[in-house]
């Protein structure tokens, strides 16, 4: 085996924040996940706080990379600032 | 005049209007949406309004922006943030264009796009001191309105 096909890319690290009644399950507005690399964004939810992910992620979420919405498939970068975005209810 | 999107103040519609206003244009359409003494069978003492407050900002600049392209007109939207009581104005919009079908139509696009898209929660404060999160996934209409618009 050569020396390269043993080396496993470092995992990374990403600021999720959360809004809503997933807020008040974290109790705080944002925490910091460690992914596996080429984690995508739609992966994220079995790695949060165990108090968010006891329940399924919730339908119809969107999820948003430094401000900017962004597909679920979305490969996460070290340093990221996601967050997962649930039904929406201004107005 | 600059008015922001996203206020902890109360929504004055006055600043909207004159937000949008042109002499080029003949007619300017407002909205306000306000909270309902009672929904759903229960009474309410506020609804609480928080944000994702970048995005939010985004989203409402780009419906505006929408708007503009689609019906020709101005458009300016503002939602209320943290606590709102019942009557008061939790989101304010004004609509100016050349013609008033137009100005009608950009401010119904304007309010049907926000309540879609723009990431904004409501909480409901009930009058027996309980609270609600409206954030869930509805496939089908609710039997009832939420207690916003």
């Amino acid at each position: 085996m050569r020396a390269y096909d043993r080396i496993v890319p470092d995992p990374v690290t990403v600021t999720v924040l959360v809004f809503a009644s997933l807020r008040d399950r974290l109790g705080a507005d944002e925490c910091v996940v460690r992914a596996p690399h080429g984690a995508a964004l739609s992966g994220v939810w079995p790695l949060l706080p165990e108090q968010i992910r006891r329940a399924d992620a919730p339908l119809g979420v969107r999820y948003a990379v430094n401000d900017v919405w962004a597909p679920a498939e979305t490969p996460l970068a070290n340093g990221d600032r996601i967050a997962i975005v649930v039904p929406v209810s201004g107005g | 005049m600059s008015v922001p999107a996203l206020t902890t103040l109360p929504v004055r519609i006055d600043d909207l209007i004159a937000a949008v206003a042109d002499p080029e244009h003949g007619g300017i359409a407002t909205f306000l949406g306000t909270t309902r003494r009672e929904a759903d069978r229960r009474a309410f003492r506020a609804i609480e309004y928080s944000a994702y407050s970048p995005l939010a900002q985004t989203e409402m600049a780009a419906i505006a922006a929408e708007a503009h392209r689609q019906f020709g007109a101005v458009v300016c939207i503002q939602h209320r943030i943290g606590h709102v009581a019942v009557g008061e104005a939790s989101v304010g919009i004004a609509a100016s264009a050349p013609h008033r079908a137009a100005a009608f139509a950009a401010c119904r696009y304007a309010i049907d796009e926000l309540k879609m898209r723009v990431p904004i929660w409501k909480r409901a404060h009930f009058a027996d001191g309980t609270t609600a999160w409206f954030d869930e996934h509805r496939t089908t209409q609710p039997a009832h309105d939420s207690p916003g618009t």
